[in-house]
């Protein structure tokens, strides 16, 4: 290997971008010297160790964003002691003797608004805080916009608003925290230090999961043990992680790029074949990422939630997504399908409708809003272009979709005698899953409403599939040679196989696959392990003049 | 001689029944944890509870814990009449 070559490749990797990315070598060199100073730590003082850990991590990204998780956390952690305090003060006076019904009533309506004006008071601050870096440099545009047809010279500057690292999933975790604390499900916290380690843990502040205080907070509370198990079988999946994003997704991005890139000119069954690609690069992008993130955080003794299960084995798109980003799912239905749904207005249309109408209609209606008001929302989480409000719509008309003609479906199955617990069903549910999936993400990744129109007009305009261009050698022509091309088949056999195989663990309840591999013996254990690195090495897309710069989910 | 809370039990797995369709609602103990209901059947249930025991269910109730069988619902019922 040449020297210029090395130094290339550590230049780029130490130096480029601030962030550490998980795919630099910054970051393999930071977590190195995290595990010596976790392991050399006291047991005792460990989460010390990793609260110190994680504050470097972020402060290596910029001084800057620290200012913001710290005024978030703090708020939080003050709103839900005060509220914890006042259900503890509640609890207290409702033990007092000779207490009637009506002057308990009238004690916990009391407790009830002082807790809510809290909760609001809270929310404002921090969610205003979220609204402000997310959505102000949306704006600045069209105040721009109206600013100079009104004939003021003043101007906004878009670029002065900074938007801090992990600001979406730090104030969703707390935000979580705050609410569960206020529907008294769990005991609020104590020790502000330990619920800022909860917020800014390195592994998950990136791009999550965002875990739950009553989960990841508990854990981190726990003994934290540096054991050679958790080591290896932390490494297995970061390593894995690597194997999807370097050899898989970025592979796959350069072509979809080439072709989204000059997308007026593109061949139907091009742009068919860059959706197709998209559904792979999303996928192995945002799971390696959280694959990484698990397998930093188990070699560190601590477990973060699952984020993804076999996502594109699902039977509908409800389905899809509870085991997709299944973090931010639980999320929006936790803290907002749930709250919306069990509200007095949705009740009353619910109510309204049954009694005027059928109770499929009602059920309709019960679900309607809570669904659109969510996926609205998950929509504006994702960004705040027209692109994901149209994304997030999407989604909800198809669950409308499917909740609606459910029962029209099942008589059709019927009618056509077909085995719906049959192998083939299954293909067919999972194939729907990954078109209804492919469709959102063409709304997307384009950039805007109006290239993704001219793609699909491309794809339906007559005569202009042009079938041939997939045996005509074209298709090498968008950055991705022949060698890629089989690289990329290869390597999604290998992912759909250890799919199928963890599906199959689940199912049968025999355990992870690698608990299973845990169980193999040594030489064939260290075979996988050096090939998996070995792949990464030769396969992996890195090196000088690439720009490993971020994760797809990393800016939200 | 059939006591109180079977006669209770019997009247909310007719009612769970009626709500969602195919649920082995009298056996099941693992509806949340399994999957067996989903979130909006979640919702459907809570109406149809409310409704019928004319009760509100409060956020803080909105556990797995609670929906987990009928037995638990019932719990849940009983705590929130007294």
């Amino acid at each position: 290997m040449q020297s210029g070559y090395v130094n290339g490749l550590f230049k780029d990797f130490f130096w480029k971008g601030k962030i550490m990315v998980f795919t630099t070598l910054r970051f393999l060199a930071f977590l190195v010297c995290a595990l010596v100073v976790f392991a050399i730590c006291p047991r005792k003082h460990r989460w010390l160790s990793l609260l110190g850990l994680s504050i470097a991590f972020y402060c290596i990204a910029s001084v800057k964003y620290l200012p913001y998780i710290l005024f978030t956390t703090v708020v939080i952690f003050l709103a839900a002691r005060a509220i914890g305090k006042t259900w503890e003060k509640l609890d207290a006076d409702l033990k007092a003797e000779g207490l009637t019904k009506e002057s308990k009533k009238a004690l916990k309506a009391k407790a009830k608004s002082k807790a809510k004006k809290i909760l609001i008071f809270a929310l404002f601050l921090t969610l205003g805080v979220l609204c402000y870096t997310k959505f102000t440099k949306f704006l600045v545009g069209p105040i721009n916009k109206a600013l100079k047809s009104a004939g003021s010279g003043k101007t906004f500057s878009a670029a002065s608003i900074l938007v801090p690292l992990g600001i979406s999933y730090y104030t969703f975790s707390t935000v979580g925290y705050l609410l569960d604390v206020y529907w008294k499900r769990y005991k609020y916290e104590t020790n502000y230090f330990r619920f800022l380690l909860y917020a800014i843990y390195f592994p998950h502040i990136l791009q999550g999961p965002i875990e739950r205080y009553n989960r990841l907070g508990q854990r981190l509370k726990a003994e934290l043990f540096f054991t050679w198990d958790n080591f290896i079988a932390g490494g297995q999946l970061l390593l894995w992680g690597y194997f999807k994003k370097l050899v898989i997704a970025d592979r796959v991005d350069i072509f979809i790029n080439s072709v989204y890139g000059d997308y007026s000119h593109q061949a139907g069954i091009t742009i068919i074949i860059a959706a197709i690609l998209d559904v792979i690069y999303i996928y192995c992008d945002f799971s390696g990422c959280m694959d990484i993130a698990r397998g930093v955080s188990q070699m560190l003794g601590v477990e973060l939630d699952l984020n993804f299960n076999h996502p594109f084995f699902s039977k509908n798109v409800q389905e899809f997504w509870r085991r997709w980003h299944m973090s931010l799912g639980g999320w929006f239905k936790d803290y907002v399908y749930f709250p919306v749904s069990t509200s007095g207005w949705v009740k009353k249309i619910s109510k309204s409708v049954r009694k005027h109408g059928s109770d499929r209609a009602s059920k309709i209606a019960a679900t309607i809003f809570p669904v659109v008001i969510t996926w609205f929302l998950t929509g504006l989480w994702h960004g705040t272009g027209k692109t994901y409000i149209a994304w997030g719509l999407y989604y909800g008309f198809m669950i409308m979709c499917s909740i609606t003609f459910e029962t029209e479906f099942k008589k059709l199955t019927e009618f056509f005698k077909i085995n719906t617990k049959s192998a083939s069903f299954r293909f067919y549910q999972s194939i729907k899953t990954c078109c209804i999936f492919a469709g959102g993400r063409l709304l997307t990744r384009p950039g805007s409403l109006y290239k993704t129109a001219v793609c699909c007009r491309r794809v339906l305009m007559r005569g202009n599939l042009r079938p041939w261009k997939l045996t005509d050698g074209s298709l090498f022509t968008y950055g991705l040679t022949y060698k890629d091309f089989n690289v990329i088949f290869i390597s999604v056999a290998i992912l759909i196989t250890v799919s199928v195989l963890q599906e199959i663990g689940q199912v049968r309840e025999t355990g992870t696959l690698r608990e299973r591999l845990a169980k193999e013996n040594i030489i064939f254990r260290w075979v996988l392990s050096f090939g998996l690195i070995f792949a990464i090495l030769i396969f992996g897309i890195y090196g000088p003049g690439y720009d490993s710069s971020s994760f797809a989910y990393m800016e939200y | 001689m059939r006591n109180k809370k079977e006669n209770e039990m019997e009247e909310l797995v007719k009612l769970l029944s009626e709500t969602i369709e195919g649920v082995d609602f009298e056996n099941e103990e693992r509806l949340m944890t399994d999957k067996v209901i989903s979130s909006i059947d979640l919702t459907e249930i809570i109406a149809e509870i409310e409704d019928h025991y004319d009760i509100e269910i409060d956020m803080e109730y909105m556990v797995p814990e609670n929906f987990e069988s009928a037995k638990a619902m019932l719990n849940m019922i009983e705590e929130l009449q007294d």
